[in-house]
């Protein structure tokens, strides 16, 4: 442990600090913004969290397209019920649901 | 509203009802961008009546007509027996309100989609309310093309789940947006098309959240801007989506109730029978389109056009969407012939 605060830490601190020493005392739509406001926060300190996996699944999902432009390729058929790319379909998508919303992805 | 604005609206309501109205109070309920909605106490050859005005924030003359569209979508969708806001007058002349605006009588309910699926003391017994649902889903599907009165339609799709699939694909392309989870969906979409059994007016937002109730049960459908010619079972994907069931997803039928009564309302107030692979695709569907909806709202905010968190926490729900459209599309699901 060092004496400094870390980013990600820093970050968690600003959130703690919107949604439960700010946003009590609000009311209506300043506390709807400042409630949206950490909520984004959460997301962006699991996104940081997350950003090793993310660029592993990111990685593995380019190889098993082998092209740059993967959206085409699925479009021209050439994937049709590919079972590796679609398992590194759902991996990214995964990571990526668990970012945006760890409930839903829990979930699923 | 001005005091003189309100005497102009009374002078208008008047001329256009035939009956004496005067507007004792207006009163903003929301306002946006897009769209302003007044609740004005008016009274009319001297009884209350509570009415909403619908008017555009800018008089632009793309969005004028749209107001005037909606207008007359809830109009045709009155007299088809739709439980919908009571359309009062239309206006579209500028020197009253400043911009062409709607009047429909005030409902009461609570719309929040939310609210509703965990609230148990709203919307009465919820099997009920599903089935009436279904009734009222029916009712919009009778309306048939063609219709002079919803010209501004166009014409019907040959194909409507095809036309679908063509029109997200513009819309991730208009947006440059690279989304190989929806362009998988997609292509599997493109390889389950259903055929439709007829064309109707699809209403193309029928879900929880769209609706109002109140503690008995329906009080009206909303938001008809999305309406048009369509495939009447993507209506019933949407209304179903997991997507739209608002985390009560043992629920099927739009987070309130069972799939099976809101058919058994659907079938009973004429709507066709309603095949299972074709309400899966339009699933399938719904999901890729609330995902196109949410990037472009996201798309609001990171093209610079608009500063909004919301829409760009909105965007991020995408990632979600695709994540349980890859789940329903497995490669084991696929009809490979």
């Amino acid at each position: 442990m060092t004496p400094e605060t870390t980013g990600s830490a820093l970050l968690q601190a600003v959130e703690t600090t919107l949604s439960r020493e700010i946003a009590p005392h609000l009311t209506g739509e300043t506390r709807f913004k400042t409630l949206m406001a950490a909520s984004a926060l959460r997301m962006v300190i699991r996104e940081i969290a997350l950003a090793g996996k993310l660029k592993l699944a990111a990685d593995d999902l380019a190889h098993q397209a082998g092209t740059d432009d993967l959206a085409a390729s699925i479009r021209s058929g050439v994937c049709d019920a590919d079972a590796g790319l679609h398992a590194s379909l759902l991996e990214h998508a995964r990571l990526r649901s668990a970012i945006a919303r760890p409930a839903a992805a829990e979930k699923a | 509203m001005e005091t003189l604005a309100q005497s102009r609206l009374g002078v208008w309501l008047s001329g256009a009802l035939g009956q004496e109205v005067t507007i004792s109070h207006a009163s903003k309920l929301s306002g946006g961008a897009i769209q302003e909605n007044w609740l004005i106490d008016a009274v009319i050859d001297g009884a209350e009546r509570p009415l909403v005005v619908r008017k555009n924030a800018a008089a632009t003359l793309s969005v004028s007509h749209s107001r005037a569209d909606e207008f007359a979508l809830i109009t045709v969708a009155h007299r088809a027996g739709v439980l919908v806001p009571e359309p009062v007058a239309f206006c579209d002349d500028a020197s009253v309100l400043g911009g062409p605006f709607a009047v429909m009588a005030k409902v009461e309910g609570v719309g929040l989609g939310p609210r509703i699926v965990k609230d148990m003391a709203l919307g009465g017994d919820r099997e009920t309310l599903t089935e009436r649902l279904g009734r009222e889903l029916a009712l919009i599907h009778a309306v048939r093309p063609p219709r002079q009165d919803l010209a501004f339609l166009g014409a019907p799709p040959a194909n409507p789940a095809l036309a679908e699939i063509g029109q997200m694909r513009a819309a991730l392309e208009a947006m440059q947006a690279h989304r190989p989870a929806l362009e998988w969906a997609m292509r599997w979409a493109e390889r389950h098309v259903p055929l439709p059994d007829q064309i109707t007016l699809c209403h193309r937002d029928f879900r929880t959240g769209n609706y109002m109730v109140d503690a008995s049960g329906l009080t009206a459908i909303l938001d008809w801007e999305f309406a048009g010619w369509g495939d009447p079972i993507c209506d019933i994907g949407w209304f179903c989506a997991r997507c739209w069931r608002f985390g009560r997803t043992d629920l099927e039928g739009g987070g309130i109730g069972t799939r099976a009564a809101f058919h058994r309302g659907y079938e009973a107030a004429g709507g066709c029978p309603v095949g299972t692979q074709a309400v899966f695709f339009w699933e399938v569907m719904a999901h890729v389109r609330w995902a196109v909806i949410a990037l472009q709202q996201g798309e609001r905010h990171s093209s610079g056009a608009e500063f909004s968190l919301e829409h760009a926490l909105t965007g991020r729900i995408a990632a979600e969407l695709e994540h349980a459209v890859l789940t329903m599309t497995t490669p084991d699901t696929w009809r490979l012939t």
